[in-house]
């Protein structure tokens, strides 16, 4: 399991621990985490499980794909540098700390 | 409030957003999600995809986790479905024959499969898709067939298809009318994705009805259509649509029509008895008639409109429809209601990769379809929800940037 610490919308911090494998968006969903919709269940159709990762990380994330990038051109907070989708992110050992900052909106 | 709270039927997609809601809300009686089946609510979209692939396993298709509903105080009450309601006590009998009070009921029992009725359907090899085990039914099948026929041409259907396509199986899929997704796709998406299967060596036989299971020890063997044809097979799967379950809500008298009548904020007629989610059927107003819908969309934000009415908060439920599928590893999203429309042009080339289809309704864009292009659906999205219609011409324009149709 690796420990990630998502941060809600309304600044609380949220520390879950989910299996390699999995993405970040199903990570934060099964434990219910605040500021994630995933209206579309993870296929990257939605952008409704935006989220800016930590700068510290960026660089070990595999590039994102077309689709990732127009769909974030879509979705309802700012993107940011450090925006991804989190249905797109899966999760590695190295990830061990990450801290995942939730938009204020996704709708 | 008295400690009865809200008691929610059904535990699929809509239920758990009412559920959560309800918590998010700070609701603070009690709150009771009963389902038919055993185990923790799980996803059912995944079922026909990642789950029936051998991508996922149980734990991933949980819905939340079992710590979620401990921390949340939501109560959960497993393979024990109600049997009966008696509204004016307020009170419901579970199968077990458990009673439970409840101070405001909320239905969301989904769907009730279609099942084929014609010679040799309860034969061995002959399986449905819409809870956990039966696609763990299919599974296992699929390991020791060689050949599947797929009966219905509809998502069910298509996405069944695909995955035994993938899984090596010589696949055929009868379809009742001439056209695939008949009832809720336009014929460009249809072709395409016809076209897109046949590229994976999919078989099709559509405007052909099936007669007969054929059977050898009580197990499938063939399908035989009424045009005589017999395809042989060692596996057939079903899926010829459901219908809402209505029947606990017309056991107690509510207003049904296809569908539990709700209004505009989920209540149905029955003061303290909302309904979310397949059961139902409600005016939208992006519509001219009451609709049903099918969808984790409507089943999540249906319920969390119901979860509002129950905190007091005023609105209405105007949220624009959308849906998803996944046809091999190509996208068809859908944004709006696409019934009675007279006008459709196409965003693209309907023979490429990528392309959306827009769909009017006396100038007026009630839906957009789309392949592979998801900027162009997140935008329809937007144009909907705000009630803006780009021009038919500036729709198939390429230049054209959807996003100047928005009002500013």
């Amino acid at each position: 399991m690796v420990n990630l610490i998502f941060v809600e919308p309304s600044g609380a911090e949220r520390e879950v621990a989910a299996p390699e494998g999995w993405s970040l968006m199903e990570a934060a969903f099964q434990n219910g985490v605040d500021g994630i919709e995933a209206e579309c269940g993870g296929s990257c159709t939605c952008a409704t499980c935006h989220v800016y990762i930590d700068e510290k990380f960026i660089d070990r994330l595999e590039p994102m794909g077309s689709n990732e990038d127009e769909m974030l051109d879509c979705a309802a907070a700012e993107r940011r540098d450090n925006s991804r989708l989190s249905c797109q992110i899966e999760i590695k050992a190295e990830f061990e700390g990450m801290v995942i900052q939730t938009p204020d909106t996704q709708i | 409030m008295s400690e009865a709270g809200v008691v929610i039927l059904g535990n699929g997609h809509a239920g758990v957003s009412v559920a959560e809601q309800l918590r998010r809300k700070k609701y603070q009686s009690a709150v009771t999600l009963i389902g038919a089946e055993a185990g923790l609510p799980y996803q059912r979209p995944p079922l026909s995809k990642q789950y029936l692939k051998g991508e996922w396993d149980e734990a991933r298709l949980l819905q939340r986790n079992a710590e979620f509903y401990r921390n949340n105080d939501i109560r959960l009450i497993a393979a024990d479905p109600v049997i009966s309601i008696d509204p004016s006590a307020h009170r419901l009998e579970l199968k077990s024959g458990a009673t439970l009070p409840w101070d405001k009921l909320v239905l969301a029992t989904g769907s009730r499969l279609q099942k084929l009725e014609i010679p040799g359907a309860d034969a061995e090899g002959v399986v449905y898709l819409q809870n956990r085990e039966q696609a763990e039914a299919l599974k296992s099948a699929m390991r020791s067939a060689r050949r599947a026929v797929v009966i219905g041409g509809g998502y069910i259907g298509l996405e069944g298809a695909a995955a035994l396509a993938l899984a090596g199986l010589d696949v055929t899929l009868v379809n009742r009318s001439s056209e695939l997704l008949a009832r809720s796709a336009s014929l460009p998406v249809a072709h395409w994705t016809q076209r897109r299967h046949e590229n994976q060596g999919v078989a099709f036989r559509l405007g052909e009805q099936v007669a007969e299971i054929r059977t050898a020890d009580n197990r499938v063997s063939g399908v035989r259509l009424a045009n005589g044809e017999v395809l042989e097979t060692d596996l057939v799967l079903v899926g010829i649509g459901v219908k809402p379950d209505t029947d606990l809500a017309e056991s107690i008298g509510l207003a049904c029509a296809d569908g539990v009548l709700v209004d505009q904020q989920g209540v149905t007629s029955h003061p303290d008895i909302l309904a979310a989610g397949d059961c139902t059927r409600f005016n939208h107003p992006l519509c001219g008639e009451a609709i049903h819908l099918e969808s984790i969309q409507n089943a999540v934000e249906q319920g969390k409109r119901v979860a509002a009415t129950l905190m007091g908060e005023e609105g209405i439920y105007d949220a624009v429809p959308w849906f998803w599928s996944d046809q091999y590893e190509a996208k068809l999203q859908i944004a709006g209601i696409a019934q009675g429309h007279d006008l459709e042009v196409i965003r693209g080339d309907e023979h490429a990769e990528r392309f959306s289809v827009f769909c009017y309704a006396q100038r007026r864009l009630v839906a957009v379809e789309s392949i592979n292009a998801p900027a162009d659906h997140m935008l329809a999205r937007q144009l909907l929800k705000a009630g803006a219609s780009p021009l038919p011409d500036d729709a198939t324009n390429p230049e054209f940037n959807l996003r100047s149709a928005l009002p500013s």
